[in-house]
């Protein structure tokens, strides 16, 4: 049997460090110089082990696409957990709080943290506060929010994308990758 | 008015290619040419993605869309009807009404090059189920006319076989053997296809495998089901059955007996040949014609035109694993319109830019002497002027006029029904691993009238398009409103007559103008305008690849993933 794949979302406003904390948490990198808004990459893959058992954890980023206000709908879809800085997650998905760039001066601060933490209590989220720059914290969030899904079983009996009715497992053909066949070109 | 005061400027004033709209064809070139290296902005006058492919998430969006239309701002689409007839409380959020429930068939070309593209697993792809064709026991009686006078060979083999099938209670793969395997399918059904088939039908103790619900007939595709319909004689299944071998034939150079009768008869309607060639019964040819899924009635479908659909059908007949009764697939939230979505966000991921609500006012040659080398310039409706090698859309989304052609329309409905009609949804096999999504019911017009049959595209909850217990039907017929609350009527009488229509939202798609069309005047190219097909037609692939050859000055690496991130999505497996 494969390992338990879990979909989470970053999401937040432009420019909130959605991407930094990404690669941050998946590939311990940290590069100032490089602020691309983009991964290139539809999702990154981390390996968890939750209470001994190895889960797969694609992580989702906006692709920039947060900054024009033209994330998909279809981005949302199957999430079963997202982080987030602003109050919006699809429903019945766990939610976890995020507050970023730690590393800054407390006058700096946007939120301050009894805010995040009673706007977290508000939508029965968690709340942390990270640094990607100094690795403070940067593990929490995303190992709590996997943990309480992984506790949650109905958004993990392949109950994914609980959105209304949703395509239920029985009717989910799967288009196996490794059936492509290779053709010279297009058509 | 939309106010932009709350949304930024655009990143650059400076742009390889600008792509005006979110539609299948936009959204498909923004991924090639984003993966290709270009810095693509693509642009949508509307405020959500699609255009004339796009879905609406609540009732009240559907009734704004309506409202639109109504308004004349909507090109293309006009005399939209709305109606409530249940109750519905507040926005009705928990729907999602599509204008583009596409049906994708496995041996198309737009889904090896989702495949290829690494896209595929950004959906859920449901299976569509058979083709149900509503017809009476008296057109059921009316025998076949022709002589037939084809004479390929094989009608009195395929009689034997039959006949074999028949009297044993067993069947023969005949039609299935006689065919070329080609080494894809047989990979894509685990090898074990055809007995599969096999196993089933003698496990069925001589029962049909062809399915009735009052005068609802499910089309018979497979030989099994030639061999087993009740329906037919033992004439009628061998001309049927030689018919469907030259559907596999008639493309294939080697075979020039088939080659030679279709050059003779290219622009023969469907009708006429299946009368006279190939003569089986006229019922026959409705179910037959159904498959095409034009909305046109078989006298009137040449059959260069019929053909390729129809072999398209039987060639996918079969290769889905899990689900072999199934010839296509759809996507899940919406059909074509999540399409745009997740193709617009791959644009994303590979750094194309795209905006909402900012549409193109004005396009035209740049002046080069203040702004730069580009060729030309556009004004958005936010004011801002950018500058573009390449602009492609639609000739309304790059401010050009548009006329409407002379040509036929097209009504469309979409209604909410209280109930499930499960039956339509059954699996037809038992041992399928997969219950379809989609099934497609078909009222054909009387034979007499010549009219044109209303279809009905069918999706169940599992598409997550409606709550449970409910489903969306979607009817297109180039017919009148009033035919298609009939056939609609027609088969909820059939389902289940107590059954309520909650909503339904009609509207008309008119032929547009194809002026300049393929024209490339100074970097604008002009798309055609969008068809209203029920499938995802290689067409639009192919007008996509022809765009992308002229910018990129080879066809080669279209959609691809760079090495680059193919290593980078490799590793993260390890």
């Amino acid at each position: 049997m494969a390992d338990p794949t879990i979909k989470l979302l970053l999401i937040g406003p432009s420019s909130s460090g959605k991407t930094a904390l990404l690669l941050r948490y998946v590939e311990d990198i940290f590069d100032t110089d490089n602020a691309t808004a983009t991964i290139g990459v539809d999702f990154k893959v981390k390996k968890l082990s939750v209470k001994g058992k190895p889960h797969r954890i694609l992580l989702f980023d906006t692709a920039g696409q947060e900054r024009f206000r033209t994330l998909t709908s279809s981005y949302y879809r199957n999430a079963q957990g997202v982080l987030l800085v602003e109050k919006f997650a699809p429903p019945n998905a766990i939610k976890c709080l995020v507050g970023s760039k730690l590393d800054k001066s407390t006058s700096s601060r946007i939120v301050k943290t009894e805010e995040g933490r009673t706007l977290a209590e508000r939508f029965g989220a968690s709340f942390y506060e990270v640094s990607s720059k100094t690795r403070e914290n940067v593990k929490e969030p995303f190992v709590d929010t996997v943990t309480r899904i992984v506790e949650t079983p109905e958004l993990m009996n392949g109950g994914v994308g609980v959105r209304r009715a949703a395509a239920t497992p029985a009717a989910v053909v799967t288009l196996n990758q490794k059936m492509l066949v290779k053709k010279s070109g297009c058509c | 008015m939309v106010d932009f005061s709350d949304t930024p400027p655009l990143p650059s004033t400076d742009w390889d290619v600008l792509i005006s709209g979110t539609g299948i064809k936009q959204s498909l070139l923004a991924v090639a040419l984003s993966r290709a290296g270009k810095s693509i902005l693509q642009l949508d006058k509307n405020s959500y993605y699609g255009g004339s492919a796009a879905a609406f998430y609540s009732l009240s969006e559907a009734d704004a869309w309506a409202t639109r239309v109504n308004n004349g701002d909507e090109v293309g689409f006009t005399n939209a009807v709305v109606s409530n007839v249940g109750e519905r409380g507040g926005s009705g959020r928990g729907y999602t009404l599509s204008l583009a429930p596409h049906l994708v068939y496995w041996h198309s070309g737009f889904l090896g090059m989702l495949r290829e593209a690494d896209l595929t697993d950004g959906f859920s792809w449901l299976a569509v189920g058979s083709w149900w064709v509503c017809l009476t026991e008296e057109e059921v009686a009316v025998p076949a006319t022709g002589a037939g006078s084809a004479g390929i060979g094989l009608a009195e083999a395929g009689v034997k076989v039959a006949k074999l099938a028949s009297a044993a209670g067993k069947k023969r793969a005949g039609w299935n053997k006689g065919r070329k395997k080609e080494p894809v399918a047989e990979a894509a059904v685990g090898g074990g296809g055809e007995s599969a088939v096999e196993k089933k039908v003698t496990g069925e103790d001589g029962e049909t495998t062809l399915r009735r619900v009052d005068n609802f007939r499910e089309v018979p595709c497979t030989f099994e089901d030639v061999a087993w319909s009740k329906d037919l004689t033992d004439k009628d299944r061998g001309q049927l059955g030689e018919f469907l071998r030259f559907v596999m034939k008639y493309s294939d150079p080697t075979e020039q007996k088939c080659a030679r009768i279709f050059e003779e008869n290219r622009q023969t309607s469907l009708q006429t040949f299946l009368s006279t060639t190939f003569p089986i019964p006229p019922f026959i040819t409705t179910s037959i014609s159904s498959l095409t899924l034009f909305p046109s009635p078989p006298s009137a479908i040449p059959l260069e035109q019929a053909l390729p659909r129809l072999a398209g059908h039987f060639t996918s007949l079969g290769k889905i694993t899990d689900v072999r009764s199934s010839a296509a697939l759809t996507i899940a939230y919406g059909g074509s319109a999540e399409l745009c979505q997740v193709l617009s966000r791959a644009a994303a991921v590979a750094g194309g830019i795209n905006v909402l609500g900012r549409g193109v006012t004005l396009l035209s040659s740049n002046n080069k002497e203040s702004n730069g080398t580009r060729k030309l310039q556009a004004q958005l409706a936010s004011g801002e002027t950018i500058y573009t090698d390449w602009a492609i859309g639609e000739a309304t989304d790059l401010a050009k006029e548009v006329k409407r052609a002379s040509g036929k329309t097209t009504a469309r409905g979409i209604y909410i029904i209280e109930t499930d009609m499960s039956w339509l949804f059954e699996r037809k096999y038992k041992d399928e691993g997969i219950t379809p999504a989609t099934a497609v019911a078909v009222i054909p017009s009387s034979q007499a009238a010549g009219g044109a049959p209303i279809y009905i595209i069918a999706r169940s909850a599992a598409t997550g398009e409606c709550p449970r217990g409910q489903c969306l039907l979607h009817a297109f017929t180039e017919s009148s409103y009033e035919d298609m609350n009939t056939a609609i009527d027609k088969l909820l009488r059939t389902c289940s007559p107590l059954s309520k229509i909650l909503y339904s939202l009609q509207y008309t798609v008119d032929t547009l103008g194809r002026e300049g069309v393929g024209e490339v005047e100074d970097g604008a190219v002009l798309l055609e305008p969008v068809t209203q097909d029920i499938t995802l037609q290689d067409e639009v692939l192919e007008e996509s690849l022809a765009i992308y050859e002229r910018i990129m000055g080879t066809r080669e690496g279209f959609m691809e993933v760079s090495e680059e991130i193919r290593r980078m999505k490799e590793e993260m497996e390890e």
